[in-house]
């Protein structure tokens, strides 16, 4: 009896312990942070730091679904943002980080270090870098009730089968930033007036009352819509080049598309490219769309006279999805002759990218590795980014089609 | 005190597990890596091996006195005085190891997790679940450290996500990115991790089939040393040398890194799994510790000692240290309990001996 008594006691007095005392906080008291925005202004305080949560994003005013707050850091921001707000902050579940164009051209580094210091923090988180300010972006109303945070991680979620371009996580970010020999590279993003043609055609007539047709805000969308209608689509328009914690250059979509098959990170991207006229293969149609499915991208470095050669061997499988010639491709010296002329654009388009990024500085291809690991007593990390400007390169490819669709030759009506 | 047979072959492997593994773990790629660089991994791997010969030269020592722990040989060995200050020394060994592991899992959830609870909560939680855990005996020790490393096991697979994700050009070279010393360090620095083996002295008298203990050290020490050296190949791999090193716990970073359509934050759930882990682990010191008074003073109930020795521990290591603060003193500690268990075998091996042979002959 009297042991059950001591049990008792104890259970009671455990009890008392539990951590629900201190920690316990009701779920509409915390704030979960889906994606936040730094922006740099010239004039101090610096940092404008944009904060999308889904509390206020279900409240559809534009006014109301994003907060900006000015501050000297990003840390500050945070935290006058969950004095004056009255709720728990919690980056648990962020799921982008974007940074404005001018904010990048900065060095990152304060701001990981702010929201590292955050313990919760989502380090798989997608870092991206958008044209203008990020709290444009943000302020992005995607059509059917989307939210901006999720809207944008799905946009890199769906490089598959489109595109796009590979995310990059604070984490991955992180590593590339601090390693020498490799630099970061994440998608450049911007937002754009709609996908919607009829949506378009209304919202320039809004805005142009006397029936002039706003710039750039329909069909598609290329360029920033019109002023008064508000973005609704976001678009990966390329990928910003990094050196340290800091950009140095921003690649168009092709171009960065070319990065990521020199990389050997762009299976299952699709890519546009562009074929020198050729009366056998292209009557037509110069344009074509190719599907990555497997790209193997092999470097190798050579030392000539302490200037770094490095070459590249890239094998694609690749299918088509666009061929509009009237070519019979299941012959072999037809696909021969298209596998090869597909090689060779590859080749011109890769080495042109290659060469763009080394010239920046920048190592995203992390061919500083490559020189530590192979000549040790040459690698400098504090010279690097003027040793890769000087380097040469080489490349060498190889393609092989797949699938060159059900029909041998192009549909169409025979001598009608 | 009279020796139960109680424990199997298996259950004396997962003792040995259960002691080994708790918080050394999250910050083992780190330490290694500061020292050794990008051979962090095999210097782990090394020490790993040279555990398991210390561990091998302890089973060999407790396989000389048959039905009783060093609580009960150390003054037939090494006479009254020497054995009463080895005992008292490995007492105080035993107690700093268990504050040391109930603080620094404590710090890890305030500073992680819970970050308004004080860690005195935590660690008072450990510290009572380790008393009921030792007042269980070594049977049931070693039957919770059973229970505790299955269901930590799975979280193992985890590590595919940072081996998958990382890049092996970061192990590379294997050798010579740092020299022989800087090895040495390596594995020194992850002393701390291959810490509270020792049990296996304690428990090697209640086994069922005393010659089970060999296979059960190997396969033991084995798995644990596997664990390390995936571990730190991981953190190696996923962030590089220079991120790794200014990581304070890089192997839960490495777990809130993995998520899935369900889980998210698989490093609070990690935690929460991992508390039986630390259980069995300061349970284990708290048995040791408990037994080596006994051995101070044959006539203290084993019951009444644990209780007292586990609020003793509780109330003197009372207050807030910061996690950087303990995880660097875990780390002096570390070479400390190594160099004593190593020393305590390398030297008390051949006196077991030859007092065998005294016995026999005698």
């Amino acid at each position: 009896m009297k042991a059950k008594g001591l049990r008792l006691l104890a259970l009671l007095v455990l009890s008392t312990l539990l951590s629900g005392c201190w920690d316990a906080l009701p779920v509409e008291r915390r704030a979960f942070v889906t994606a936040l925005g730094v922006d740099w202004l010239p004039e101090p305080p610096h940092y404008n730091v944009t904060i999308v949560h889904p509390l206020m994003d279900e409240r559809r005013a534009r006014e109301n679904r994003v907060l900006t707050i000015r501050a000297n850091s990003v840390s500050e921001a945070l935290t006058v943002w969950n004095h004056t707000n009255g709720q728990h902050l919690s980056l648990a579940v962020l799921g982008t980080l974007v940074i404005g164009e001018d904010a990048a051209k900065q060095a990152l580094s304060p701001v990981i270090n702010d929201l590292c210091s955050y313990p919760d923090l989502r380090l798989g988180a997608y870092v991206i870098v958008t044209r203008g300010t990020a709290q444009e972006l943000l302020s992005v109303q995607p059509p059917a009730h989307q939210l901006i945070a999720v809207h944008l991680r799905s946009l890199l979620d769906r490089a598959i089968f489109r595109r796009d371009a590979p995310h990059s996580t604070i984490s991955e970010f992180t590593t590339h930033m601090m390693t020498p020999g490799m630099d970061a590279i994440t998608a450049l993003v911007s937002p754009i007036g709609t996908l919607d043609r009829r949506q378009a055609g209304k919202q320039a007539a809004a805005a142009e009352p006397d029936g002039q047709q706003a710039g750039g805000g329909g069909g598609g969308g290329g360029g920033n819509g019109g002023e008064a209608a508000p973005q609704e689509d976001v678009q990966v328009i390329g990928a910003a080049i990094w050196q340290g914690d800091k950009v140095v250059e921003t690649l168009t979509l092709p171009e960065a598309q070319f990065v990521y098959l020199a990389m050997g990170k762009a299976n299952r991207l699709m890519v546009n490219v562009m074929f020198p006229p050729d009366e056998r293969l292209f009557p037509k149609q110069s344009a074509m769309v190719l599907s990555m499915e497997s790209v193997t991208a092999n470097w190798s470095l050579e030392m000539v006279q302490e200037v770094p050669h490095y070459t590249l061997r890239l094998q694609v499988r690749l299918s088509l999805h666009n061929y509009a010639g009237d070519v019979d491709l299941s012959k072999k010296d037809n696909s021969a002759l298209l596998e090869k002329m597909i090689g060779d654009v590859l080749r011109q388009n890769t080495l042109q990218a290659v060469q763009k990024v080394a010239a920046t500085g920048g190592d995203p291809l992390r061919l500083g590795q490559l020189m530590r690991r192979q000549y040790p007593e040459l690698w400098n990390s504090k010279e690097w980014r003027n040793k890769i400007q000087t380097a040469q390169f080489t490349v060498k490819a190889e393609a092989q089609i797949r699938n060159i669709g059900l029909e041998l030759l192009r549909l169409e009506p025979v001598d009608k | 005190m009279h020796t139960r047979v109680c424990v199997t072959g298996f259950q004396h492997g997962m003792l040995i597990v259960g002691a080994l593994i708790a918080n050394g773990i999250f910050s083992l790629p780190r330490v290694a890596a500061e020292e050794a660089g990008r051979s962090a991994w095999v210097a782990v791997a090394g020490a790993g091996f040279a555990v398991l010969l210390v561990a091998l030269l302890s089973n060999r020592l407790a396989s000389l006195f048959p039905g009783e722990d060093p609580a009960g040989w150390s003054t037939k060995l090494m006479g009254p005085l020497l054995g009463r200050i080895w005992l008292l020394l490995y007492l105080v060994k035993s107690c700093f190891f268990t504050i040391l592991t109930m603080r620094i899992f404590a710090a890890i959830i305030t500073n992680r997790m819970l970050t308004h609870t004080p860690s005195t909560v935590f660690a008072t939680i450990i510290l009572v679940l380790s008393v009921l855990a030792t007042l269980a005996g070594i049977s049931g020790l070693a039957r919770f450290a059973e229970v505790s490393v299955m269901l930590w096991l799975p979280l193992l697979t985890l590590l595919a996500v940072p081996l998958l994700g990382g890049h092996l050009y970061h192990l590379r070279p294997v050798f010579g990115d740092a020299d022989i010393s800087g090895f040495l360090a390596g594995a020194k620095a992850a002393a701390y991790s291959y810490a509270g083996f020792d049990i296996l002295l304690f428990s090697y008298p209640h086994l069922q089939k005393p010659r089970e203990s060999i296979r059960a050290v190997l396969w033991s020490v084995g798995l644990v040393t596997a664990v390390y050296t995936l571990t730190t190949v991981a953190g190696i791999a996923f962030f590089g040398l220079d991120h790794l090193t200014r990581l304070l716990v890089p192997t839960l970073v490495m777990l809130s890194i993995a998520e899935t359509s369900v889980i998210e934050r698989f490093d609070s759930l990690a935690l929460f799994m991992w508390i039986g882990m630390v259980v069995v682990t300061s349970g284990t010191q708290l048995y040791m510790g408990t037994r080596l008074i006994q051995g101070l003073l044959p006539r203290a109930s084993f019951k009444r000692t644990a209780v007292f020795l586990g609020s003793f521990l509780l109330i003197a290591s009372w207050g807030e240290t910061p996690l950087r603060e303990l995880i660097a003193l875990a780390d002096l500690f570390g070479t400390f309990d190594l160099s004593f268990v190593t020393l305590s075998a390398v030297i008390l091996l051949p006196l077991g001996l030859l007092a065998a042979r005294g016995r026999r002959l005698g």
